[in-house]
C-alpha cells in the first residue's frame, strides 16, 4: 500500500512547483495544502528552510480570510437576529484580528443577549405576587445595564418590600414617570420622615386621586414640625403648594388650621426675607373684617410694597392709615409687657404718620407723584384725622374710624355713613359732620375725584337721579373745589363756579377764609383777574366785611394791572369805584384812583398847552396835588418866556403878559414869574 | 430708620438684657457698623420709637402664636398614609 501510494503521489519537485505557483497568485490555502505535501516528502535542508517560511506566511494570510469570512457570516447573523451565532462568529474573527470595532460588537451582542434575557425573565415574573422573585429579576436587568424604567420599578419593588430607604435612593436617581410611582414615592418619604420631600413629590401628581386630599391632611403635621427644624429654603412654600391644591370644600377643618398655620409661617419666612411681593396672596382677605391683626397685616405689607413699587402707594395710604389710627393696635404695641413705662399713643401715631408722608414726599420729590395721588393722600390723612376726634354719640362700626379710600375698597362706607347721620346731637362744627357724611356717602367717589384735583371727573362721578341736602352739599363743595383750584392756577373764567359754591359759602362762612387768603397771596396782577370778578359777584350775596374788603383789594390789584398794561382809564377808574362801593376804606384802590385822576389832570395840562392856553393849563395845575403837574407847567412856561424873548417886538408884550398871568396865577413868587414880571415892566416902559 | 430688631437679631419681646447682650455679640460680629448698632440699640431703649419700629418691622402673627402648633404629634409614631399595591 505504502508502494502504490509513493508511486500515485505527486513528486517532491511537483508540490514544490505548485506550491510555489500558488503562493506567488496568492492562493495562501491552496498553496499552504501543496508547501505542507512538499514537507512530507523530503526536502532538503535548504528547501525545508524555506518552505516553513513560506508555509508561515500562508498560515497568517489564511487566518485573515478565515477571519473576514467569521466577520461576513457575523453580519447576516445579526442582522436576521440570531444573536448568539453572530457572536460565536465575532468571537472568531477576533481570535485572527485583534480590532477594537470587533470587540465592541462583542459587548453590544453580549449586552443585547443578557437584556434580551432580562426582558424574558421580566416578563415570565411580571405578574409574581412575590416582590422578592420581582426585584431579583430587576436586579438581574439592571446588571445588564441602566435602565431608569427598570430602575423605577425595583424603585416600587424596594417599598413593596418596606426597604424604604433604597426605595427612596434609587427614586433620586430615577424620578417617578407615573402617578402611581410619585405614589410610592411619597409613602417611602413618609415612611423614613421626610414629609416635605414627600409633600413635594405629590406636587408633581399629574391628577389629585380620590381621598388625596386626606392623605395630604395626615402628613400636614409631620411636615410642619419637620419645616420647623429643616434647612431648606421656603420650607413652608412646599407645603403651601400641595395644600393649595385642593378646593376648599373639600379641606377639613383640620386641614384649615394646618393651612392657616402653613400660611402664618410662610407670611413670617417671606417678611423676614424682604419678599414682600409674594405676600399678598398669603394674606387672610380684610373685606368685612374687623380682625386687627389681619388689618395691621395688610398695612404693613401694603407699606413695603409701596415703598418699592409707587403702584402699591394709593392702597398703602387707605391701609397705613386706617391701621396707626386703631387705637387696639397701638395699644397692642406694649403688651408684650417688655417695655414698662407708658407709651404715648398719640405720639407714636403721629411717627407713623410721619413715616407714610415720608414716602409720599420722597415720591413728591422724585416728580413721580401724581396730583390725583397727592389729593388722596391730602384727603385720607384729614378725613381721618377729623375722624378720629369727631364726639360721637354710641357704639360705632368696628372699622371706625377708617380712610374714605380704605372703606370704598372693602365697602363699609355704608356702615360708617349710617353712624355718622345718626349723631342726633351733631358736634359745634355740625359743617364739619356734614362733609364727613359725604366722604362715606354714595357720592365718596366723587369726592374723592374732587381732592384729586379731577372736578370733571368728581361732577360726572355724582350720583344721577337723586336730590337731596347731601348731594347738594357735595355739589356745591365740589363746585368750590374747583373755583379754588382754578383760583389757585390763576385762570380767568372762574366766577361761575364760585357763583356755584354760592350756598356754601353762605352756610359755610369759614370757607370764605380761602378766598381772603388767596386775594392777598404774592402773585402777579394778572393772577388776581379772575379772582376779582368772581369776588366782586360774590359780594353781592355775601356779607362780610373781610371778605368786602379783601374784594376791594383784589380788585384795586386787578386796576393796577390793567394800568400797567396801558388800558383804557375810565374802565380802570369804573373797577376802582365799584371796589369803594364794596369797602370804602380800600386803600389800594382809594389811592390808584387818585393817581387815575392825577394822570388824567396831567393829560389836560398838556392839551392846554397845545392848545396855546397857558391860563386853562395854570388852572388845571392849581387842582393838582401832583408837584410833577407844577414843575411841568413852569418848564413850558419858560420855553415859552425863551421864545416871546426872541420873538418880534410887535408881538412880545402881549404874548408875556399871557404867560405872566398863568404864571402868577399858579405861583406869583416863583423866580420865573418874576423874570416873566420884570422882562413885561421892560415891555411896557414907552 | 433700619430695622434694629433685625440688625441685633432680637425679637420683639427682647428685654434691655437681651439687646445689651445682642449689642456686646453683634459688635464682635463686625456685620454692621458700630453707629448703626448704637443706633439700633438706642431705638430699642427708647419705649416710643421701639413701639414705631415694632409696628413698622415687626409682621405680627395674626392673632395665633405662630410657634404654636394646631395640634401635637407622637414621637416615634408616623403619619398615617393609605398604602398603595
Amino acid at each position: 500500500m505504502a508502494k502504490s501510494r509513493k508511486v500515485k503521489g505527486p513528486s517532491l519537485e511537483q508540490a514544490l512547483e505548485r506550491g510555489e505557483r500558488f503562493f506567488q497568485k496568492g492562493n495562501f490555502p491552496l498553496a499552504k495544502r501543496e508547501i505542507e505535501a512538499a514537507l512530507r516528502l523530503g526536502p532538503s535542508e535548504a528547501q525545508a528552510e524555506e518552505l516553513a517560511i513560506k508555509l508561515d506566511r500562508c498560515a497568517r494570510e489564511v487566518a485573515i480570510l478565515e477571519g473576514q469570512e467569521a466577520i461576513k457570516r457575523a453580519r447576516k447573523l445579526e442582522k436576521k437576529g440570531h444573536y448568539p451565532e453572530a457572536l460565536d462568529q465575532f468571537e472568531k474573527a477576533l481570535a485572527t484580528r485583534h480590532e477594537p470595532w470587533i470587540e465592541e460588537r462583542i459587548a453590544a451582542l453580549r449586552t443585547e443577549l443578557s437584556r434580551s434575557e432580562a426582558s424574558a425573565l421580566i416578563e415570565a415574573v411580571a405578574e409574581d405576587e412575590d416582590p422578592k422573585v420581582r426585584l431579583a429579576a430587576y436586579d438581574k436587568a439592571l446588571g445588564a445595564g441602566p435602565d431608569p424604567a427598570i430602575a423605577e420599578k425595583k424603585a416600587n419593588c424596594l417599598v413593596e418590600l418596606d426597604r424604604f430607604d433604597e426605595a427612596v435612593i434609587l427614586y433620586a436617581s430615577v424620578p417617578p414617570s407615573s402617578d402611581l410611582s410619585r405614589y410610592r414615592y411619597v409613602y417611602a418619604c413618609a415612611a423614613v420622615g421626610r414629609y416635605l420631600d414627600a409633600l413635594q413629590a405629590w406636587q408633581g401628581m399629574e391628577e389629585s386621586p380620590q381621598g388625596l386630599v386626606e392623605q395630604v391632611e395626615q402628613l400636614l403635621p409631620w411636615a410642619c414640625h419637620e419645616a420647623e427644624d429643616v434647612d431648606r429654603e421656603d420650607p413652608y412654600g412646599v407645603i403651601a403648594g400641595i395644600a393649595g391644591r385642593f378646593d376648599i370644600q373639600d379641606k377639613s377643618e383640620r386641614f384649615n388650621a394646618w393651612e392657616d398655620f402653613v400660611a402664618c409661617k410662610r407670611r413670617s419666612f417671606l417678611w423676614e426675607q424682604g419678599r414682600y411681593v409674594e405676600m399678598p396672596p398669603l394674606l387672610p382677605p380684610l373685606a368685612q373684617s374687623s380682625d386687627r391683626a389681619t388689618l395691621a397685616l395688610h398695612a404693613k405689607v401694603a407699606f413695603k410694597l409701596a415703598e418699592r413699587d409707587l403702584e402699591h402707594l394709593e392702597s398703602a395710604i387707605a391701609l397705613w392709615l386706617t391701621a396707626v389710627y386703631d387705637d387696639t393696635l397701638l395699644d397692642a404695641l406694649a403688651v408684650h409687657g417688655v417695655v414698662t413705662e407708658k407709651i404715648d399713643r398719640q405720639s407714636i401715631r403721629t411717627r407713623l404718620v410721619e413715616q407714610l408722608g415720608n414716602l409720599v414726599k420722597g415720591y413728591a420729590k422724585e416728580g413721580r407723584l401724581s396730583r390725583r395721588l397727592a389729593g388722596i393722600w391730602r384727603m385720607e390723612e384729614r378725613i381721618i384725622r377729623q375722624l378720629s376726634v369727631l364726639l360721637v354719640a354710641g357704639t360705632p362700626p368696628s372699622c371706625y374710624p377708617c380712610t374714605p379710600g380704605f372703606a370704598m375698597r372693602h365697602g363699609l362706607g355704608e356702615e360708617i355713613f349710617r353712624f355718622l347721620s345718626s349723631q342726633r346731637h351733631p358736634p359745634s362744627d355740625a359743617a364739619e359732620l356734614q362733609e364727613l357724611r359725604a366722604y362715606f356717602s354714595t357720592a365718596a367717589e366723587a369726592m374723592m375725584w374732587m381732592e384729586a384735583g379731577e372736578d370733571e371727573r368728581a361732577l360726572a362721578a355724582l350720583p344721577r337721579g337723586i336730590e337731596d341736602d347731601l348731594l347738594r352739599y357735595c355739589r356745591t363743595r365740589i363746585a368750590l373745589a374747583c373755583a379754588m383750584a382754578k383760583a389757585r392756577r390763576g385762570e380767568q373764567q372762574i366766577k361761575r363756579h364760585f357763583l356755584d359754591a354760592l350756598p356754601l359759602l353762605q352756610a359755610e362762612p369759614k370757607r370764605l377764609q380761602e378766598i381772603i387768603d388767596l386775594a392777598y397771596a404774592n402773585e402777579p396782577a394778572t393772577f388776581f383777574e379772575g379772582l376779582a370778578d368772581a369776588m366782586e359777584a360774590l359780594c353781592g350775596q355775601i356779607d362780610n366785611p373781610q371778605f368786602r374788603e379783601a374784594t376791594a383789594h383784589v380788585m384795586g390789584i386787578k386796576a393796577v394791572g390793567m394800568l400797567n398794561r396801558g388800558s383804557s382809564l375810565a374802565v380802570a377808574e369804573k373797577l376802582l369805584e365799584r371796589a369803594l362801593d364794596i369797602f370804602p376804606d380800600a386803600e389800594l384802590a382809594a389811592t390808584t384812583l387818585d393817581a387815575i385822576e392825577e394822570r388824567r389832570l396831567g393829560d389836560d395840562i398838556g392839551k392846554a398847552f397845545k392848545r396855546q392856553n397857558p391860563l386853562r393849563a395854570a388852572k388845571l395845575v392849581l387842582g393838582s396835588d401832583n408837584p410833577n403837574n407844577r414843575s411841568y407847567f413852569f418848564e413850558i412856561i419858560e420855553l415859552w418866556y425863551q421864545d416871546i424873548l426872541a420873538a418880534e417886538q410887535a408881538v412880545q408884550r402881549g404874548a408875556m403878559s399871557e404867560i405872566y398871568e398863568a404864571a402868577a396865577l399858579v405861583d406869583a413868587t416863583h423866580p420865573l414869574t418874576h423874570r416873566i414880571k420884570v422882562a413885561l415892566d421892560q415891555l411896557e416902559k414907552p | 430708620m433700619s430695622n434694629p430688631f433685625a440688625i441685633l437679631s432680637v425679637d420683639r419681646t427682647a428685654t434691655k438684657r437681651d439687646i445689651l447682650v445682642r449689642v456686646a455679640a453683634a459688635m464682635r460680629e463686625g456685620r454692621y457698623e458700630t453707629r448703626v448698632i448704637a443706633e439700633a440699640q438706642k431705638t430699642l431703649f427708647d419705649p416710643g420709637a421701639r413701639a414705631v419700629a415694632e409696628f413698622e418691622y415687626v409682621l405680627g402673627d395674626c392673632g395665633r402664636s405662630s410657634s404654636l402648633f394646631p395640634e401635637s404629634i407622637e414621637d416615634g409614631k408616623g403619619p398615617m398614609l393609605r398604602r398603595l399595591c
